[in-house]
């Protein structure tokens, strides 16, 4: 199936590609533990705080506005990482051929589920009108679109590394992601 | 609707679809066979809304505090602890297996993090003292069903979301099952070591025990202090998860072991276990509307009173149904797709919801030992480095003490009621008929 000989460029564009997306889980990975890092911070702080009868209203809103970033941003890194849960006993067992055609048809179903997930983010972001209650920045209270557009992000970000994945068995690169078996 | 959705999502799972995006998938495919195809912007609408709970955001902390507790050795000084207690009783190290779990549960709210960290020290123990590796790891993974009933426990906390229950019953329903579970695998143990004349250590002495517990006692007390802060109103389910995290790493500082670069692999390690299960949890969320509205729980419970209005008999086939979904599901989306549609069909028959969440969360867990879907087979299969066909063969014998506890606590629901009853006072809120 590959076409790596007559596909050079489209090779290094594939390859070039698959670097900025990593580069991009790495980042979002930050992004992710810092949010989780964040919520930890604020949780005890409320704790620790409680002691001295002093509280903030607005961390509880900002731990859950993390916890939702987090959970969506780290979508992404889950997926590019491989650390979804899979199941490949069945696959293994029908062989190379069954093997081929999974690691072609699973992204393929990804790539649809996420257009389908990007098609509908214009209607979720127009009905997110309103600022959330409590999570005050000094330029006002965040609204409450920011809650999903890294979901959007994410579901982005899937569908170019779906299609990445697809483009490098058809160039001849080996295959890293989703070799795992159980996450 | 039923059927796409269960079917698919089997389908695509056993075609090694990654588990979040077969949810997706089926939950897609669900509505597009329905009356809602030209609706699908509800399937994200409800993703953000199934995340944004306030009451999952314990999850992530019950997480961390079991990777907290690998990452600094506390697992270490349970084991040792543990093996000066019961090192010397026939099966010594199986038994401490178990016993060491039963503490680790008391922190961690997952049975990976045991299986992962826990069942490292315990296979590499118990291979050195001539127990076959597959047993070792057999009786690894069947102790860490112990983890996720014994509170905390992240499964419970879904649940509790999910039924509209308070985490502080479903944690305290968890507890006295929990140590049934672990004393029934304890006593299995005891019957295999007569029959195989398993290998025996000699007994610690009174200054090894108090020793091992000293140097232990930091990590002994941390179930108590967890529990009791919880139960004692000082702090929330998702504080209480915080106060593990931070109780861990207070240790890891005391004991030198905690470093940037382990508590950067531990907050990694549970931002992408979490962020796996919020999106499940996300796309089951939407298919729970999806079955609201077409009152799929309503159809499926008129079914099941065709066949039978014995309770016994339902509660019967309801363990069945719920083993065989463990077996090939995993627990957090199985529990997911079920609740929402039994919970009218057990309000109907009259189980207590509370009692319900023990049975369903016990039954799924004996999935993580079972083929296919068993995640801690694989995780013994990577940890133990025994082929998965020996490790799946040697935890069937481990399924008859699981499965009689199972029955018990399905037929005695005193085990689960009693505890959250005395405590708490009885739970007074009425579902369904």
């Amino acid at each position: 199936m590959s076409l790596s000989s007559e596909s050079g460029p489209l090779k290094i564009v594939v390859q070039m590609l698959d670097l900025q997306l990593k580069r991009l889980s790495d980042i979002f990975l930050i992004i992710a533990n810092a949010c989780l890092g964040l919520m930890l911070v604020g949780t005890a702080a409320t704790i620790i705080l409680r002691l001295f009868d002093i509280s903030f209203y607005w961390i509880w809103p900002w731990t859950m506005q993390f916890f939702v970033w987090m959970s969506f941003v780290g979508f992404y890194v889950v997926y590019r990482k491989g650390k979804d849960i899979s199941v490949d006993f069945l696959v293994l067992r029908l062989g190379p051929t069954a093997m081929r055609i999974t690691q072609i048809a699973v992204p393929l179903l990804i790539i649809i589920l996420m257009l389908i997930m990007l098609a509908q983010m214009p209607t979720i972001l127009s009905s997110q009108v309103g600022v959330i209650d409590g999570v005050v920045t000094p330029w006002g209270e965040l609204e409450r679109y920011t809650l999903s557009i890294p979901l959007g992000v994410s579901c982005f970000l899937i569908l170019v590394n779906s299609t990445v994945t697809i483009l490098k068995i058809f160039v001849g690169i080996d295959q890293e992601a989703h070799s795992n078996s159980k996450g | 609707m039923f059927i796409v959705l269960f079917i698919g999502f089997i389908i695509l799972i056993l075609l090694n679809v990654p588990v979040s995006m077969a949810i997706g998938a089926a939950v897609l495919m669900t509505f597009i066979t329905s009356d809602f195809s030209n609706a699908l912007y509800i399937i994200p609408q409800q993703i953000l809304e199934g995340v944004n709970k306030p009451s999952l955001a314990a999850v992530p902390f019950f997480i961390m505090a079991g990777n907290l507790m690998n990452t600094v050795g506390m697992t270490d000084r349970i084991f040792r602890f543990a093996n000066a207690l019961v090192g010397h009783f026939r099966a010594g190290l199986a038994q401490v297996n178990v016993l060491s779990s039963m503490i680790f549960a008391g922190v961690s709210g997952a049975a990976v993090a045991d299986c992962a960290g826990l069942g490292a020290i315990e296979i590499k123990a118990m291979k050195e003292r001539g127990y076959k590796a597959e047993f070792a790891a057999a009786v690894t993974v069947c102790s860490a069903v112990v983890g996720p009933i014994i509170p905390p426990s992240i499964g419970l906390v879904i649940y509790a979301f999910l039924a509209q229950q308070s985490v502080e019953r479903m944690f305290l329903a968890g507890l006295v099952p929990g140590l049934i579970v672990g004393a029934s695998l304890m006593i299995f143990n005891r019957i295999l070591a007569v029959k195989h004349d398993f290998p025996t250590q000699e007994k610690a002495s009174c200054a090894e025990v108090h020793s091992a517990g000293i140097d232990g006692v930091l990590a002994l007390v941390a179930p108590g202090i967890i529990l009791g802060s919880i139960l004692g109103g000082f702090v929330t389910a998702t504080e209480a998860g915080v106060l593990a995290c931070i109780y861990s790493m207070i240790l890891g500082l005391f004991y030198k072991t905690l470093n940037f670069r382990n508590f950067w692999d531990a907050l990694t390690d549970t931002m992408l276990m979490t962020s796996v299960i919020m999106i499940i949890i996300g796309f089951s969320i939407a298919m729970g509307w999806l079955l609201a509205i077409e009152q799929i729980p309503q159809k499926i419970g008129d079914a099941v009173f065709a066949i039978t209005e014995s309770r016994s008999i339902f509660l019967l086939m309801l363990l069945v149904f719920i083993i065989l979904v463990g077996c090939v599901v995993e627990g957090v989306p199985a529990k997911l797709m079920l609740v929402p549609m039994l919970l009218p069909i057990t309000d109907s028959f009259g189980i207590d919801r509370v009692h319900f969440g023990i049975i369903i969360q016990l039954g799924l867990l004996i999935g993580i030992a079972t083929p296919p879907m068993g995640i801690g087979l694989y995780i013994m299969v990577e940890v133990g480095k025994v082929p998965f066909e020996k490790v799946t063969m040697a935890v069937i014998p481990f399924l008859i003490p699981l499965m009689l506890t199972l029955l018990l606590i399905t037929y005695l629901p005193q085990i689960s009621l009693w505890l959250p009853n005395l405590v708490l006072g009885p739970d007074i809120a009425i579902f369904g008929n």
